[in-house]
């Protein structure tokens, strides 16, 4: 009997381990999992956050956001590209504190950049708009200039540049020296793009004159960076490049081409450029966020991303200096956010690692005076951030930040179309750091 | 008898005990079978956000199976599921299980090497592309994934700022068009445009219309001062088209994106568009419109747009008005949607409603069909002189089209057309200058852009243009 018991046993074990398998729970520890991304110690500068005009129905596009006094009442407003309805928007604060939205142009293709300027100096302000023509991908020649005219009926459309790739930038200045504004142009395109000019011939006629061929610029900022007093241009050209470049103003409407800068990191993702004298020595340096992989189906952040600040140190030449590491980092801005005298940068993420919800999508760089910087956050949400500006946006003398969201990817979460964060307090003095180790980079 | 008995009892013990001994081999085999089944590590799987309701109820399947099941095509399966949808971080420790099974796997070792690159964890990405090409199962053809390996070591050294081993890389792999364009255009950056020009003259020989070589050989001509002769390559370039995919990343994933979540469907529904059967058409897309429901993704507008495309050939102009509706609701805006709201209401007979909106449309986004459409209204109404605008218009349109796609000898009929119907458009003069220059005809060139330039002093490309003909 014991026997048929046990044979009972022998055979039937097998078949029991064997079913039971399926059925036995994972007990084993999980593999840790990696999370790239970067976050940092909250502001000192503490800020309060408001969501600007009405809150988004859908998948907020704005490219692009500034604070100026367009009616030049004193009081600041806030323009948007807003590439998604296809229009600019206007904000403008009431006395109860909220901020009203008017669509100021309508019918714009993919809106990137809009500049605020009174370029036939009638004294009052008209918008250029970069018309991208497509916010995706593309090589053909959809790109514009549209002039809006101010005009006591409204604003009034001229196409002063039509038949380029797509354009991402326009910034003014009299390069010819005759008196009137002429216009720099980034035309971003795509494989292939150019660095124009536009000779303002009156009228609102402008000939174009090319500077450079190449593809990917994002942005020409305009100033005299070689201080002989005239105003010269530098960009920022991208894609597979990642060349700075700039423009010496020769006079009589010519310009010497310089390569200042460049790396062979076709992936560092230069995402915009911004002309301030962040040293406080009288020239112009320039400021250039970087972190753009929208080229990859889902972006992450890499170890090279983050602001490269390029000190004007004369002659051309401009040292590069790594002074933040943000994941992602989309665009900067400069402001005195803590009232000690520096200029501060301030910076947004479109692609931080938006799995760890403390990573950060604001921050802002200390600079204590000798140009080491401290990075504070300011926020993680919103999140997808490609534009911000600095700025007095309630006239309580202290520096505040606005931003806008450009929900292309993935996490459809902590979505704006514009945001604000106002400084709320006097700001007060806090520690410093040293600078991120600097990447080497080809002269 | 007694023997007997005896024996009995003691093959009935070698059979108790042989049992017993079965018993603890099988208890020991079964215990470790059950321990190491125990000690299994889960999947680990992301946080999913309310992105994609169809990718949302594949990846438990699939975790399920690499569970339970665990093989290596298990695995397998969730890890490039994982990569598709870009978790990187998620799919990494799936391929190490992959890896873990199935050493010789390629597919995972790549998989693995590509998780640790675009996490920007570099260093460690290295070796295991390595790993991946030494995986190559014939060696003396290079497979896609062992291309791919070449691709991203060079890139990467170039990411890292490693001139020379970038070079070193892009040497060895040459003959791969993407490593042979970063060899060129690193021997350029960095002063030997010299040595880079015989390898394009070889490459240009092989690939006359790559745009990439010829864009690299206008930086090389403007190296070495050559300012003349680039811009003349700067100008064959500007009409030709990509050929080369620089970046292979974006081509790795999409191979996998196809077969999850909503790229999945669409791919399915791309297979239904050349049988143009707009019923099923339809059906497919109000299917998915319904598995995206409230949900604020890019894919809702995407599906929109597409199904009042179908509902367009279908003439259901209610139904295209819902979706222009919902559009407007999601502040979708833009040139196609005014299109689009134009055509339904020109089907339920509001033409100058139609006429509104294509007017607008076409100030956002110029293009020759609609061009035409907008003269078929404007002749229904026998308007002859916003006929020949739009007309004039149309065969710019199309011009331009032409042209920049270096479909030169096509592109002069319509010029001449846009010119006969409006004689004073200097961008139609502009072109008709463009045309005649690529093909040749260089007194006609100059007599159009100095007919432009008299109509529009300020057409800058016009002054250009004619400083690169040849002086007569």
């Amino acid at each position: 009997m014991r026997q048929i018991v046990l044979a009972v046993v022998a055979l039937s074990l097998p078949v029991l381990i064997w079913a039971g398998l399926p059925f036995l729970p994972p007990l084993g520890k999980p593999l840790e999992v990696h999370h790239g991304g970067t976050h940092y110690p909250p502001s000192p500068v503490p800020f309060d956050r408001q969501t600007i005009g009405p809150p988004p129905a859908g998948l907020p596009l704005v490219a692009n956001v500034q604070i100026v006094d367009l009616d030049q009442d004193g009081q600041p407003e806030i323009l948007a590209c807003d590439a998604g309805r296809c229009c600019l928007t206007e904000y403008r604060r009431h006395a109860n504190g909220e901020w009203n939205e008017t669509i100021l142009l309508a019918d714009l293709n993919a809106p990137a950049h809009v500049t605020p300027v009174d370029i036939d100096q009638d004294g009052d302000m008209d918008l250029i708009l970069s018309i991208l023509g497509n916010l995706y991908p593309d090589d053909s020649v959809v790109g514009r200039v549209e002039l809006y005219e101010k005009t006591p009926a409204g604003y009034l459309r001229h196409v002063i540049l039509d038949d380029v790739r797509r354009v991402a930038d326009v910034q003014p200045g009299d390069f010819d020296g005759d008196g009137d504004l002429d216009l720099a142009v980034a035309v971003f395109g795509y494989s292939r793009g150019q660095i124009l000019w536009l000779e303002n011939l009156g009228n609102l006629k402008f000939r174009d004159h090319e500077l450079l061929n190449a593809p990917g610029t994002i942005h020409v900022p305009v100033a005299d960076y070689d201080g002989d007093g005239d105003l010269d241009i530098a960009a920022i050209v991208t894609q597979d490049e990642e060349e700075l470049w700039g423009f010496e103003n020769l006079g009589n409407g010519t310009f010497q081409s310089r390569r200042l800068w460049f790396t062979i990191n076709l992936d560092l993702g230069g995402a915009g450029l911004v002309q301030a004298d962040l040293d406080h020595d009288g020239d112009a340096d320039l400021i250039l966020p970087a972190g753009d992989n929208l080229e990859d189906l889902d972006a992450y952040p890499q170890p090279y991303h983050g602001c490269y600040w390029f000190e004007n140190t004369g002659g051309w030449k401009f040292e590069p200096h790594r002074i933040s590491d943000l994941g992602g980092t989309y665009a900067a801005a400069t402001g005195d956010i803590n009232a000690d005298g520096h200029l501060d940068v301030v910076l947004v993420s479109m692609t931080n690692h938006w799995s760890r919800p403390e990573n950060a999508s604001v921050v802002w760089l200390e600079n204590d005076g000798k140009q080491n910087f401290r990075t504070w956050q300011v926020a993680s949400d919103p999140i997808h951030l490609v534009t911000v500006a600095v700025g007095d946006l309630n006239s309580d003398g202290r520096a505040d930040l606005v931003a806008g969201g450009l929900n292309m990817r993935k996490p459809f979460e902590r979505m704006t179309r514009v945001s604000a964060w106002f400084q709320l307090a006097a700001p007060s003095a806090s520690p410093v750091a040293s600078r991120v180790p600097v990447p080497s980079s080809a002269p | 008898m007694r023997n007997h008995v005896s024996q009995q009892q003691q093959f009935g013990k070698l059979v108790t005990l042989s049992l017993l001994a079965v018993i603890i081999v099988e208890l020991t085999v079964g215990g470790v079978l059950w321990g190491r089944r125990l000690l299994r590590r889960p999947p680990v799987l992301p946080i999913l956000q309310a992105g994609d309701p169809l990718f949302a109820r594949q990846l438990p399947v699939l975790a399920r199976d690499a569970e339970q099941r665990g093989t290596t095509e298990d695995w397998l399966n969730l890890s490039v599921a994982l990569l598709a949808q870009g978790f990187y971080d998620e799919a990494e420790l799936a391929f190490r299980r992959v890896i873990e099974l199935d050493p010789l796997n390629q597919e995972g070792r790549f998989g693995l090497a590509f998780c640790l690159d675009r996490v920007g964890r570099i260093e460690e990405s290295k070796p295991e592309y390595h790993r991946a090409i030494a995986l190559n199962s014939r060696p003396n053809v290079t497979d896609r994934l062992s291309q791919y390996a070449w691709m991203a070591l060079g890139r990467n050294e170039l990411r890292e700022e490693h001139a020379a081993e970038a070079e070193e890389i892009f040497r060895r792999t040459d003959r791969f068009q993407t490593q042979a364009v970063q060899l060129i255009k690193l021997l350029i950056r960095s002063g030997r445009a010299a040595e880079a020009m015989p390898r394009l003259d070889a490459a240009l020989k092989q690939f006359p219309m790559s745009l990439e070589f010829h864009f690299l050989r206008y930086r090389a001509l403007l190296e070495l001062d050559r300012p003349e002769e680039a811009a003349k390559v700067a100008d064959l370039f500007d009409r030709l088209r990509p050929t080369i995919s620089l970046n292979f990343n974006t081509d790795y994933v999409r191979h996998y994106r196809k077969r999850t979540g909503f790229d999945e469907a669409i791919e399915e529904y791309n297979q239904l568009i050349s049988d143009r059967n707009m019923d099923r058409m339809a059906a497919v897309l109000e299917e998915l419109l319904k598995e995206i429901g409230t949900l604020p993704v890019p894919m809702a507008s995407t599906v929109q747009v597409s199904l009042a495309e179908v509902e367009l050939q279908r003439q259901r102009s209610e139904r295209i008005l819902e979706l222009v509706h919902t559009l407007h609701l999601t502040e979708v805006e833009g040139a196609d949607v005014l299109q689009l709201e134009g055509a339904a209401l020109q089907m339920q007979g509001h033409h100058a409603q139609a006429v509104a909106l294509w007017e607008r449309a076409m100030q956002m986004g110029p293009n020759p069909q609609l061009a035409e459409k907008l003269a078929e209204e404007a002749d229904r109404i026998k308007d002859t002189r916003k006929r020949d605008h739009w007309r004039a218009q149309a065969a710019l349109l199309q011009t331009r089209e032409l042209f920049w796609n270096n479909r030169i000898e096509e592109a002069l009929p319509p010029v001449r057309q846009a010119l006969q119907l409006d004689g004073e458009n200097p961008q139609a003069w502009y072109y008709l200058g463009q045309v005649q220059r690529v093909r040749g005809d260089f007194p006609a060139a100059r007599e159009a852009y100095e007919k432009c330039l008299q109509l529009a002093p300020w057409y800058g490309r016009a002054d250009a243009a004619l400083r690169l003909l040849p002086a007569t």
